[in-house]
């Protein structure tokens, strides 16, 4: 792998809820490298835009907080850094596009201000002349056809396609070295979402910056990134390259996951899914989180945590967390 | 946006139309005139002259179209209880004492309630907001009538800062016109809290952080602007209610302003007069509003283009 540009390690994420503290990311490690797209994949609840938010760290206030681990952005630490050095990283170095494209955009401030509000970060005291041409400049850059006269426009009057276009401006104005995208195209529909996964790959190709693409989607996975990691209840359970993983997935979860995909060539008189639902959040837990849903399950599940193993694949990269990676059940 | 503005001032003068005729109505709805006019033993005769002078014989619409008419001039006719004024002097006589407190009053109020409002959410739960907390709870329940005189009783007589009544420059006005303010910063704060609250949880906040954008930006700039059509709604209400004057406050510091005009006409029978200061501060709420639609124009685009 290429030299990494991001490094999460041991990163433990707490939300104080009344009920006590849980922890929503729990003991995430994973790194990214230059050029390289790694997709973070799980269900709703599992983790993903937390571990998103705890790097960017725009925790939900006041509840959510980093509990304890290293987030290295170039070797820099950036848990515990001042809010004023952090913010400088935010946009610069790191850019972000949110899931929802129709609440992300301000509705009260045209595109072209909240486009070259993003690019006055960088340049404090450009002429806002200067900002503007560079905005339609970004704009270009992802597609924005007619970009001139839609810096005019407020977000009400674009497509969510559009939308998350701007959105995607936004993101790459500050030229950040990283960007993660949290679900880009889920609230987009299917030809859209092709074209805007195209223009993620061509930025990439362009820039050579590292994309985080989390994501529930396993197709848009196999097709844009390059490693995955997979999370469940706020652990990563299976981790690789997505030929490793999608070849031989190793955790029970993965391979229920990749069931669950319904293929053209396949015949099914019903969709394949996971029993049961994932854990609700809870301060304590014994053994394995995927256990009581698992059909591998073995005793020791119950009681004791998984530790990290080599895959089945062979590949470098790829660990699962499972007692019964052999399958003896 | 200038036919927005059109638009709005055309559906004002309709509500002005409909506000004349329910003023009108509503006066003649309390009796005849004639009664307090004209002592007890008046005759026949002089009770049928003074009718026909009034014109109140003459039907409904007519008497409608008539005071239409001239009140489109101003002209609300002679004030029965002060007499020797027309309706028309009386009430402007007394506008700038009332426009001077009402005034102050909407200052403090915004001034004291948007910061605080603001500054309660962004610090949720903290103890600047629990605080703004009670401060909300006293003034919508201390009665107004009390904390005039407790306010006076403090600041004029203990601590003799500002005079304790009358009518005069801006060292008169302060006690009524934080009286008058107090409950209005109760709602205004808890208004503002509560919709910035809601704005400070939206993605596009999230976003304007993810973009570095700093903290102060992102609370004035980003959320504020948003959260502003809640405060901005009160706005009018409270802009009208200040304008008017107060009753309560004018008698507690004896400020000759239109509220208390309003109570002594209402007493006197003095038709005229009770038109005019009804059709005085109808106008104010109705600029009230009227301004408050327009900023809400101004600050969000979805209104102006919808």
């Amino acid at each position: 792998m290429a030299e990494p540009v991001l490094q999460v390690k041991n990163l433990r994420t707490m939300l104080d809820l009344p009920g006590g503290p849980v922890p929503v990311v729990d003991d995430v490690s994973f790194d990214v490298g230059v050029g390289e797209t790694l997709g973070i994949v799980g269900e709703s609840g599992s983790g993903k835009s937390m571990t998103a938010l705890s790097i960017m760290q725009v925790l939900p206030k006041p509840i959510g907080r980093i509990d304890s681990g290293h987030i290295l952005l170039e070797g820099i630490d950036l848990v515990g850094i001042s809010e004023q050095k952090i913010r400088q990283i935010r946009g610069r170095e790191i850019g972000m596009i949110l899931q929802d494209p129709h609440t992300s955009l301000n509705p009260v401030f045209n595109v072209g201000n909240q486009v070259t509000e993003a690019l006055q970060i960088d340049n404090p005291g450009t002429p806002h002349k200067t900002l503007l041409a560079r905005a339609v400049d970004t704009l270009k850059k992802v597609n924005v056809a007619d970009a001139e006269r839609r810096i005019h426009a407020y977000p009400h009057q674009l497509s969510g396609g559009m939308k998350q276009r701007v959105v995607g401006a936004i993101a790459i104005a500050g030229a950040p070295k990283i960007i993660i995208a949290d679900e880009p195209t889920t609230a987009l529909d299917v030809t859209i979402q092709l074209q805007y996964l195209q223009l993620l790959r061509e930025i990439q190709d362009e820039t050579g910056t590292a994309i985080i693409f989390i994501t529930h989607d396993l197709g848009i996975v196999a097709n844009l990134c390059h490693r995955l990691v997979v999370m469940y209840a706020g652990k990563i359970v299976e981790s690789g390259t997505v030929a490793d993983v999608f070849g031989a997935p190793s955790h029970p979860y993965t391979e229920a996951l990749l069931k669950s995909v319904p293929s053209v060539d396949r015949k099914l008189d019903r969709l394949y899914a996971i029993d049961g639902q994932p854990p609700a959040l809870v301060t304590n837990r014994a053994g394995c989180s995927f256990a009581p849903r698992c059909p591998y399950v073995l005793d020791i599940c119950r009681i004791q945590e998984p530790l990290e193993s080599r895959g089945p694949s062979g590949g470098a990269s790829h660990c699962a967390s499972c007692w019964n990676i052999e399958r003896t059940t | 946006m200038l036919r927005f503005v059109l638009t709005r001032l055309s559906q004002m003068l309709v509500s002005l139309l409909v506000i004349t005729f329910i003023v009108f109505s509503l006066s003649h709805l309390t009796g005849s005139p004639i009664d307090s006019l004209l002592p007890d033993d008046a005759t026949p005769q002089q009770i049928a002259s003074l009718t026909e002078h009034l014109g109140l014989d003459r039907p409904y619409y007519v008497q409608y179209l008539t005071f239409l008419q001239n009140a489109a001039v101003g002209d609300f006719g002679d004030s029965t209880k002060w007499k020797g004024s027309t309706a028309a002097e009386v009430v402007l006589e007394r506008l700038p004492a009332t426009l001077q407190l009402g005034g102050l009053a909407v200052l403090i109020s915004v001034v004291a309630a948007i910061p605080m409002g603001v500054m309660s959410a962004v610090r949720r739960g903290s103890i600047f907001d629990r605080m703004a907390g009670v401060v909300a709870l006293l003034g919508q329940s201390l009665p107004a009538f009390w904390l005039g005189i407790v306010l006076m009783w403090i600041f004029a007589v203990i601590l003799g800062w500002f005079p304790t009544s009358g009518y005069g420059g801006l060292t008169y006005m302060i006690l009524p016109a934080v009286g008058m303010a107090w409950f209005q910063i109760a709602a205004l704060t808890r208004l503002t809290r509560s919709a910035m609250l809601e704005v400070l949880d939206t993605e596009y906040v999230k976003l304007a952080r993810i973009k570095g954008v700093n903290e102060r930006q992102v609370i004035w700039k980003h959320a504020f602007r948003n959260a502003a059509i809640v405060p901005i709604t009160y706005f009018g209400v409270l802009a009208g209610s200040l304008l008017t004057g107060s009753v309560v406050m004018e008698t507690v510091f004896a400020w000759p302003g239109t509220g208390l005009l309003a109570i002594d006409a209402i007493r006197g029978r003095d038709f005229p007069v009770v038109q005019s200061v009804v059709l005085f501060f109808a106008v104010f709420y109705l600029l009230a509003n009227f301004l408050v639609d327009v900023l809400y124009a101004i600050i969000d685009p979805r209104i102006r283009y919808g």
